[in-house]
């Protein structure tokens, strides 16, 4: 309880932070964040549009170790885990999908134009509607967990082609440089400040959610399990 | 169900793989054919290219789809399922494909496409590989 009382103030207080400190030219102030060229206001949607992407990635990472965990160990508890990340995950790719897009209509004009980026979240999306649509196809808990954990696999070692296949065929326009050059990640203190909280702050998010979500499936499993 | 008693799953699996190859590669040659006696304007700069990508593409196109096929094959509704599933598998083969297609009716030396075929050749051999290690778990259920 105090813990979901204090992920709540400590989440307002990164929002709060992130929208209404003030943009400057020359930051003076504690409070200050500085101009990014290219970027100006709307650099603000890093605080949120990252840590989505961030906790998306984490989440289907997580989803496909348990899968694996599942395969090996065929614990029915294992593809709780895996099917809750799963949807976790997805759940929070959207968000980021959203938030880039608004984001681009204001920075390229419009919201969907087809970047490298947007193409591979845009596959990322495909594959786990089709790994829920999977799922929703086979009836008997054991062989729903098992072929639908052989699928998020496949999915997940083709993945990395779109990595490094889509920027050979396209240049991106997603900017990366402004933040990250030469392998080193160059920002103002106040701003890193606020963006690391924010990241760890959906990170423990994610983390609550997954947790009260399993318990859920659990409790259905056991309901589930004794009806039959 | 004889299968499961007097087969080895990784038999069955070769077995599939083998089918879906010949079925394939009969099919990629003879719209090949095709293309090239009846679409005016079809010509093709670079037959090398052209070829190892029909090659390496039919090899790619047939162990993806035969794995998830291997999955559809246990699931209730068989119909509608397997565009869906395979499409985000097989899109970085179809981008790769199409861009190496591309070069060879441009007529770019062998050495532009390099590139493509090095994507290609570890498509198959990752695909092939997992289908290798995940298959005796879906054939058992």
């Amino acid at each position: 309880m105090t813990l979901k009382l204090f992920l709540g103030i400590w989440l307002s207080l990164v929002i709060i932070a992130g929208i209404s400190f003030p943009i400057t030219e020359n930051p003076t102030n504690w409070y200050d964040l500085p101009f990014v060229p290219g970027l100006e206001d709307k650099a603000r949607i890093i605080f949120f549009h990252v840590p989505m992407a961030w906790v998306a990635t984490l989440a289907f990472g997580i989803s496909l170790i348990y899968g694996i965990k599942y395969l090996s160990k065929e614990n029915l508890d294992y593809d709780i885990k895996s099917v809750s990340s799963a949807g976790l995950g997805l759940i929070f790719a959207i968000l980021a999908t959203v938030t880039g897009s608004l984001w681009a209509k204001f920075s390229w004009g419009s919201f969907w134009n087809w970047d490298p980026r947007q193409t591979s979240i845009f596959v990322l999306l495909l594959i786990y509607g089709a790994y829920f649509a999977l799922r929703s196809a086979i009836e008997g808990d054991e062989k729903r967990a098992t072929l639908s954990a052989v699928y998020a696999i496949i999915a997940g070692v083709t993945a990395p082609f779109f990595i490094f296949i889509m920027p050979r065929l396209v240049e991106g326009l997603h900017p990366n440089e402004a933040f990250v050059s030469q392998g080193k990640i160059s920002m103002n203190p106040t701003m890193l400040v606020i963006f690391l909280c924010s990241l760890s702050g959906f990170t423990a998010l994610y983390f609550w959610m997954l947790n009260t979500k399993v318990r859920l499936e659990r409790l259905e499993l056991k309901h589930h399990l004794k009806g039959d | 169900m004889t299968l499961h008693l007097i087969a080895r799953p990784l038999t069955i699996y070769f077995g599939k793989l083998l089918f879906n190859l010949i079925l394939l590669g009969a099919l990629n040659i003879f719209t090949v054919i095709l293309y090239l006696l009846f679409v005016t304007g079809f010509t093709v700069g670079n037959y090398l290219i052209f070829s190892v990508t029909i090659l390496l593409g039919t090899l790619g196109l047939a162990s993806a789809s035969t794995i998830i096929a291997a999955i559809i094959a246990k699931a209730n509704t068989k119909g509608t399922l397997y565009p869906v599933l395979s499409f985000p598998i097989l899109l970085p083969l179809l981008l790769t494909v199409i861009n190496a297609t591309k070069l060879s009716v441009e007529g770019a030396v062998f050495g532009d496409a390099v590139g493509e075929f090095q994507v290609l050749i570890s498509y198959l051999v990752v695909i092939t590989a997992i289908s290798y290690l995940l298959f005796e778990s879906i054939w058992k259920e």
